[in-house]
């Protein structure tokens, strides 16, 4: 799993640690999502893709997902 | 003290309190290092079990009111990987009990070893705790329980 985070975060001008307590998790947390190295509940995955005001879709990227996506292209 | 003062002075404590575990740790490998080479030192034994007891019990405590603590100071609800990890660690854990108590009853049925009850106990306790704490810090840095 391949996440944009980083990128949103950047764009809305947020640290690691606004969006951690944004969303109710330690900052680790959010290291660990930005690495695609943790797999977040559903709730975690809205409350994010919310605070950084995009779809659940557009923030997580699965790679079986984006091998589609390459496919059809 | 605003609550993000207080989040922070908290966490600089639990940095603190890692230091001081880490710092006991120390002293453990040290006191158990001098029980190799030194041999027959009942007491050195002695303050090694000690040690690793009362270790377990401060760092399960600790790992168990610091999730807490910061819970209640940013009151919410706990950190859903920290949550994730430590009830994956001690499922595993109890795996590891598990499988000693086996070991026990077939070292013993076949009279390979006999141990004490309070043996059994010691080892028991040091194995549910120390390997809690091993599986957390596994996880941990692993970042996910997969």
């Amino acid at each position: 799993m391949r996440t944009r985070i980083k990128e949103y975060r950047a764009k809305y001008d947020l640290t690691q640690e606004d969006l951690a307590n944004h969303v109710g998790v330690r900052r680790e947390t959010i290291v660990f999502l930005e690495k695609g190295k943790y797999n977040p509940s559903l709730k975690l995955a809205h409350d994010v893709a919310v605070a950084l005001n995009a779809k659940i879709d557009d923030i997580f990227i699965f790679e079986d997902e984006e091998s589609d996506i390459v496919k059809e292209e | 003290m605003s609550e993000k003062g207080r989040y922070d002075m908290l966490s600089k404590n639990i940095h603190r309190d890692n230091s001081i575990f880490l710092g006991i740790l120390t002293l453990l490998g040290i006191a158990a290092f001098a029980e190799f080479m030194i041999g027959n030192t009942g007491s050195v034994f002695a303050i090694t079990i000690l040690m690793f007891v009362l270790v377990g019990i401060i760092a399960v405590l600790r790992i168990l009111m610091t999730d807490r603590r910061i819970q209640t100071i940013q009151n919410e609800v706990p950190d859903e990987r920290t949550r994730k990890i430590d009830t994956y660690a001690q499922s595993k854990s109890w795996y590891v009990t598990f499988m000693l108590i086996c070991i026990f009853v077939f070292l013993n049925t076949f009279r390979i070893i006999e141990l004490s009850v309070y043996e059994v106990l010691i080892i028991l306790f040091i194995a549910m705790s120390w390997s809690w704490i091993a599986f957390k810090w596994y996880y941990g840095q692993k970042g996910d329980i997969e």
